[in-house]
């Protein structure tokens, strides 16, 4: 654990500069290692290059100031260390798919994947549960019955699942015996989770009670096998979408990710993240 | 760490090179890195089509170069080669570049084991160096890979030497 706490020690050291011109040496230099094996061991820790890392959450904090102020443009690539505007531009437009000053006049700012600061609990987890290699499944239309929920993602302990398992029960349901949270905003990693915990039924089942039926259209997914606690299940979303997705050459759909718990045992977790396009 | 002092004329090599941050993952597809496709991507040449390097000095002995570049301090990036050592530059393969290593001193370091995958950066650079009576002639360094090496995944029963081109103190000062 040691290296991981050198590694985050740069990573602090990069955070306080983000407005400051550094370089990758003196980020080496904060983890107390030669620039080669730093970006050896940093690419190993966060699967990001120092340099790719740096850029990301200054292009990161600039859309947040560029969406919550009134600064322009060229004051916020000179802030954030880029050379000129063009060069902002461009780097901005690789990693959000949108041009900074579209993003200006747009009110839609959902779709963009920030880069967050990454903090040591993260790298510890990633150590601990490294991303399995994903296969590409395509299911079609899918349909849900469950209770929707806001905030954290239920336990197989909460009052929310054990309510979901009395109905089925009551009304007889017949599922696969699959339960499955679904999140509706899973880039969301500032404000609450808002989604549904469900079993999956065949599309002619009726709505019974409290429960409420979800349906999701045919798509292509990334099923990630799962094997951490379901409560840092938080930490590996959103390396997979602000770390893993970006480098993957697949965008991901940000209204939807599937998490099936199996038979609410949560022993065998899997993710599944619909992909919007082949690029 | 100890080094020996050798002289050496220039070195001609044949190979493949890479640019940018070595380290950095080339997809999330795997786990290796742009050296270690690299070595994959010029190996596999090279087994394959032997004859096209031709005047190849040693058949067991290959060479991976790191040089700094003006990017290197500032971005990480460096330029990585892979090559062997020719007698001479009589032909070159259209799939491969050629490098001529200038003559001078280097200091060598003999890498054991682990020794191989730790920070001998910092170990070189940063304590050997600056308490040595040699300064870096060149911003280039040389691992020396010959039957010694037995792998990635056999890493303990493995030599790797380290080559820094270097000067004796204020040689350079004229």
């Amino acid at each position: 654990m040691k290296a991981l706490q050198h590694i985050y020690q740069s990573i602090l050291y990069m955070e306080a500069n983000l407005k400051n011109p550094i370089t990758m040496s003196e980020a080496a230099d904060a983890a107390g290692y030669s620039l080669y094996h730093f970006s050896r061991i940093f690419n190993q820790a966060t699967g990001h290059s120092p340099y790719d890392y740096v850029i990301r959450r200054r292009l990161s904090e600039a859309a947040r100031e560029l969406i919550n102020t009134d600064k322009k443009i060229i004051d916020l690539a000179l802030d954030y260390q880029f050379n000129n505007p063009e060069t902002f531009t461009r780097a901005f437009h690789k990693m959000f798919d949108i041009l900074p000053s579209k993003l200006k006049s747009n009110n839609d700012y959902s779709d963009l994947i920030y880069l967050t600061p990454l903090t040591y609990d993260l790298l510890l987890h990633l150590k601990q549960n490294p991303i399995a290699l994903p296969t590409i499944i395509k299911k079609d239309l899918l349909c849900f019955l469950g209770l929707v929920f806001y905030g954290e993602t239920p336990d197989s302990e909460s009052s929310l699942y054990q309510q979901l398992k009395n109905e089925i029960k009551k009304e007889k349901i017949k599922t696969a015996n699959n339960y499955y949270s679904l999140l509706f905003n899973p880039t969301a990693w500032s404000c609450q989770k808002n989604g549904m915990i469900a079993v999956e039924i065949n599309l002619n089942a009726e709505t019974p009670g409290p429960l409420i039926m979800k349906k999701v259209i045919a798509a292509r997914y990334f099923l990630f096998p799962y094997h951490g606690k379901l409560d840092n299940i938080n930490y590996t979303l959103s390396y997979l979408y602000q770390t893993w997705f970006p480098k993957s050459g697949f965008k991901p759909r940000i209204d939807l990710a599937l998490i099936c718990h199996g038979n609410a045992d949560h022993q065998q977790i899997v993710i599944l993240i619909p992909i919007n396009r082949l690029n | 760490m100890e080094a020996k002092i050798v002289t050496r004329d220039s070195i001609c090599l044949i190979g493949m090179g890479f640019y940018g941050d070595p380290c950095s993952n080339a997809s999330a597809w795997s786990e290796e890195n742009e050296i270690g496709r690299l070595w994959k991507r010029f190996m596999g040449f090279w087994h394959k089509s032997p004859d096209l390097i031709p005047n190849v000095k040693d058949h067991n002995v290959a060479l991976e170069v790191h040089i700094e570049t003006a990017e290197t301090k500032e971005k990480g990036y460096s330029e990585i080669f892979i090559g062997v050592i020719v007698e001479e530059l009589k032909y070159l393969p259209l799939e491969c570049v050629a490098k001529v290593l200038p003559p001078t001193q280097y200091a060598v370091f003999t890498l054991k084991g682990e020794e191989i995958t730790a920070d001998w950066g910092k170990k070189i650079y940063q304590d050997w160096l600056p308490a040595s009576d040699y300064q870096l002639s060149y911003n280039y360094n040389i691992q020396y890979y010959d039957q010694r090496f037995k792998g990635m995944d056999k890493i303990a029963e493995s030599t790797v030497d380290l080559y820094l081109p270097v000067v004796p103190l204020n040689h350079l000062d004229f």
